[in-house]
């Protein structure tokens, strides 16, 4: 019995040996080459790799990081997805892994250009090299890859033209190149690509025209091609993919009319033809598009009406046509087109009324169609009670505001503004609690502004400039404690600007100009720090600037003008180094310019004119930017006109009217003594103050009554009425 | 636009904004890429919604009657960051207020293309680098204030060409060479120039020498 075993042993050692060592003679040599890589690579903090060194026992790769083999042993897939490989292609072993299938490469910072050797590669399947930093052409060998069926290229440095040997990859289903430098046309030979379902080419700068030849590619199911350069018409033959659901081509310069082959694509979802120099009519056909989900023909010069077909697309949910030169009304089909949430027909020629029918959309969200011609009354439109963005300032809308926009408690952003809607504002609209900005300017509402807008609290925005509005202001605005920009002005509100204005710290922008508003300018205007623009002109203002105001050092624009604000302009003035145009004519301020309006070194605008100050001109006003544009007539000053370029090129309009202005410029009187210097604010001041007084005070009130005869009466029945 | 990122086997769609409006015009993508590019505690820049058709319902944006971007009053907002040359596509842009903010990084030489640009306010920040010669073609500039930052190198002589500059402050920076005289610059005051390491004026009639520089 023993002397078996030993024979047995022996006869099965060859076995063994073969057993052991074929794994380590097929794959040692593809561990060799790997390594040979694997040293190239720039050092990096990289714990991922130490794997990658010659196994002891085997020699097989096999179990590497990233390293898959197949039953026999050898390397058919790389996957070093994210693995911060900061190396080149050079010493790849496109000639030592045979069997190698796959190459996943994605997000590393491999660099270099790809080696012709990829050509050896005959049996790859899958190819991914996206986000590297690979720079150079794809070289022409590529073509050999006859098993390839997917190729990822993208977001590399890639540059040149697209070889058209890619044309021979018959295996080829996904190819993405985007974000890349490719230029040139795309090759005819795509289309021979037949088993091609997914062509990404987007973010590239490729040129020239399409390839009919595109439209043999049966199988494509997504085209994105968005942010090229490409130029012609769009193939007709597109209209044979019939499993096509995504074709992407926005943002490129393709010309001509869009094909009514594109009709024929039943499959169809997503059709964006955005941005680009299309020409000629919607076609009618495209109503056959009946999967479309997302139609975008924005930004072309589409012309003639939005056809009556498009109300068969059933599916659809975005609906995008603006910035063409569409004509015509909205057909009421488009009512029927239920899944509708966005609808941009902006900025084209439509016209006629907003069909009724648009009221049948209830999960609309989006609707916006300003920069139109569209006539007559509004229908109800929020009837689902989703819309949040509602523009349709620039058209010729009239009549009262629907109910269901009343209610519309959705709207974030509403734009009726430049039109004709008539109504009692206060009546016409609600409490919106996510309202953040609404404009009704230039418009026909009367009536007053209720405690309603004070509700609506997420309000950053409120313009309602140019309307018929009578009624004060309510103190409830003080409540709308998000609002940056507040224009009322040209309307015919009166009473007095509510102190409770002064808590709205956020505002930036306040336009009360061209009303009946009075009483005093209320001293909580003055907390204002980031205020950049007051305009309170034309209304019937008295009393005195508030000594603390303003208080932003931001502010650019300041005017007070035509009211009939007393007392001095306050010292703090000075304080406003970015205003740009100080305005504060026609009122009735005395006393001496402040000499810290000197100070304002940004002004390019100062209008004093027709008040009653007195003194003389502050030296300071040297110091001011020599292209100010001043104006001081019809005031009471005098001595002589500073030196300086402030008013160098100063003509005599805006200097006249005053008590004893003398200087070197035409239409002036020289100066007969030699120029006073002008004192700073202090006791001497306040001497010629005393004895002035009982002159100017007498003079002053015979004054008012001779120019204002009916100012004092008609105030005093303005706040009448205003009282609520 | 739609983005397209590949993980295996789920794919992500990014959403996409042409989904939700017109495309805006170039100056809103300009604003847009300065608002990535730059850090805003205080939100101000909140207000910058780039799927409206254009930036003039902006918050601190001003646009004159043809919707183009007159007015950046961005001063005192708490921003940082670094600008990059986006604001040089601003072409009608004339008051471009920077100040007070932290903003560091040099400033763009695409900032010279402003050639409708009033007023540069820029002081109060940490930027470095040189004065850009391409402040020379801001053929309408009055108001020119970069005082209070890290600015190095010299006054660039090519600003003696901007005949309507009437404010020019550089005080507080690290800058050196000399300080020009011709043009405008005769009648701006040393407090303009003070703390730096200028060199005094130039001195005319001998080559003109920036050492150190």
């Amino acid at each position: 019995m023993l002397k078996y075993p030993i024979f047995t042993f022996f006869l099965f050692l060859p076995f063994l040996f073969f057993v052991c060592l074929k794994p380590a003679s097929a794959s040692f040599p593809e561990a060799n080459a790997l390594l040979i890589w694997k040293a190239t690579f720039k050092k990096e903090n990289n714990s991922i790799l130490t794997s990658w060194t010659h196994p002891k026992a085997s020699g097989s790769p096999c179990n590497w990081f990233g390293v898959f083999c197949s039953i026999d042993g050898s390397v058919n897939s790389l996957n070093l997805t994210n693995a911060n490989i900061n190396a080149t292609f050079y010493k790849f072993p496109f000639s030592s892994l045979p069997n190698l299938a796959s190459i996943d490469f994605f997000i590393n910072r491999l660099f270099g250009t790809i080696p012709p050797q990829i050509g050896k590669l005959s049996k790859l399947v899958y190819l991914d090299i996206s986000k590297n930093q690979l720079t150079g052409t794809i070289p022409s060998e590529i073509g050999r890859l006859t098993s390839l069926r997917t190729l990822h290229l993208v977001e590399n440095q890639f540059n040149g033209s697209i070889p058209s040997e890619i044309g021979q990859l018959v295996s080829l289903s996904e190819l993405a190149l985007y974000s890349n430098k490719f230029d040139g046309s795309i090759p005819v030979s795509f289309g021979n690509l037949r088993n091609l379902t997914f062509l990404y080419l987007y973010n590239n700068s490729l040129s020239g025209f399409m390839p009919p030849e595109m439209g043999n590619l049966i199988n494509l199911v997504e085209v994105f091609m968005y942010t090229n350069m490409l130029t012609g018409p769009i193939p007709p033959t597109l209209g044979n993919l019939n499993k096509l659901q995504i074709l992407d081509l926005f943002e490129n310069q393709l010309s001509g009319s869009i094909p009514p082959e594109l009709g024929k694509l039943k499959s169809l979802e997503i059709l964006s033809l955005a941005n680009n120099n299309l020409t000629g009519l919607i076609p009618a056909s495209l109503g056959e598009a009946t999967g479309l989900i997302t139609l975008h023909l924005y930004a072309n010069n589409l012309s003639g009406p939005i056809p009556r077909e498009l109300g068969n697309l059933k599916s659809l949910s975005d609906l995008e046509l603006s910035e063409n030169k569409l004509t015509g009304p909205i057909p009421a089909s488009l009512g029927d087109l239920s899944n509708l949430e966005y609808v941009f027909l902006r900025q084209n020629q439509l016209s006629g009324p907003i069909p009724s029918e648009l009221g049948k959309l209830k999960k609309l969200v989006f609707l916006e169609m300003d920069e139109n011609q569209f006539s007559g009354h509004l229908p109800e439109l929020c009837s689902g009670g989703l819309i949040k963005r509602f523009t349709l300032s620039n058209n010729r809308l009239s009549g009262p505001i629907p109910e269901s926009l009343k209610t519309c408690s959705s709207l974030t952003r509403a734009r009726f503004d430049h039109n004709k809607f008539s109504g009692n504002l206060s009546k016409e609209f609600g409490v919106y609690p996510n309202l953040t900005f609404m404009d009704l300017s230039d418009n026909k509402f009367y009536g007053e502004l209720s405690d309603n807008w004070g509700s609506s609290k997420r309000l950053e925005t409120l313009k309602i400039a140019k309307n018929n509005l009578s009624g004060s202001i309510p103190p409830d605005f003080g409540n709308l404690n998000q609002i940056q920009i507040l224009n009322l002005s040209s309307n015919q509100l009166c009473g007095g600007i509510p102190k409770e204005i002064g808590k709205l710290v956020l505002l930036l922008k306040i336009d009360l100009n061209d009303n009946r508003l009075s009483g005093n300018i209320p001293h909580e205007l003055g907390s204002f720090s980031s205020l950049n623009y007051l305009d309170l002109s034309r209304n019937r203002l008295t009393g005195p600037i508030p000594k603390n105001f303003p208080n932003s050092e931001q502010l650019f624009h300041l005017n007070l003008s035509y009211n009939f604000l007393s007392q001095t302009i306050p010292v703090q003035i000075g304080k406003l180094t970015h205003l740009a145009a100080l305005d504060m004519s026609s009122n009735s301020l005395t006393g001496e310019i402040p000499y810290e309006i000197g100070f304002l070194s940004s002004l390019g605008m100062l209008n004093l004119s027709h008040n009653r100050l007195s003194g003389f001109i502050p030296e300071s006003f040297q110091k001011l930017p020599g292209s100010v544009d001043i104006d001081i007539s019809y005031n009471e000053l005098e001595g002589h006109i500073p030196n300086g370029k402030p008013f160098q090129n100063v003509s005599i309009e805006k200097l006249r009217g005053n008590k004893g202005l003398c200087g070197n410029i035409a239409g002036l009187q020289p100066c007969k003594v030699p120029p006073i210097k002008n004192h700073k604010i202090g006791k001497g001041h306040k001497l010629i103050l005393i004895v002035a007084i009982p002159l100017i005070g007498g003079t002053s009130t015979s004054i008012c009554t001779r120019w204002h005869p009916d100012h004092v009466r008609t105030q005093k029945e303005e706040f009448k009425r205003c009282r609520r | 636009m739609v983005d397209k990122i590949q993980e295996e086997e789920n794919v992500v769609w990014c959403p996409q904004s042409a989904a939700v409006g017109p495309m805006i015009i170039a100056e809103g993508n300009a604003l847009h890429s300065l608002r990535t590019r730059i850090s805003d505690p205080d939100n101000v820049l909140q207000s910058w919604d780039p799927t409206l058709v254009n930036p003039c319902t902006w918050f601190l944006v001003t646009c004159d009657s043809n919707n183009h971007v007159v007015r950046l009053d961005l001063g005192n907002s708490n921003i940082s960051g670094s600008l990059g040359s986006e604001l040089g596509e601003l072409n009608h842009l004339q008051y471009l207020e920077l100040y007070s903010n932290n903003l560091r990084g040099k400033i763009p030489k695409e900032l010279g293309k402003l050639k409708n640009l009033i007023s540069m306010d820029l002081y109060g920040n940490k930027f470095e680098g040189n004065i850009p010669k391409s402040f020379a073609k801001l053929k309408s500039l009055r108001f020119l204030q970069l005082n209070d930052n890290k600015l190095t190198g010299s006054i660039p002589r090519e600003l003696t060409t901007l005949s309507d500059l009437k404010v020019f402050d550089v005080s507080n920076n690290d800058l050196c060479g000399t300080i020009p005289v011709d043009g405008p610059f005769k009648s701006f005051t040393m407090e303009s120039f003070e703390h730096n390491k200028l060199n005094g004026p130039e001195l005319k009639g001998l080559v003109p020498y920036d050492f150190g520089c």
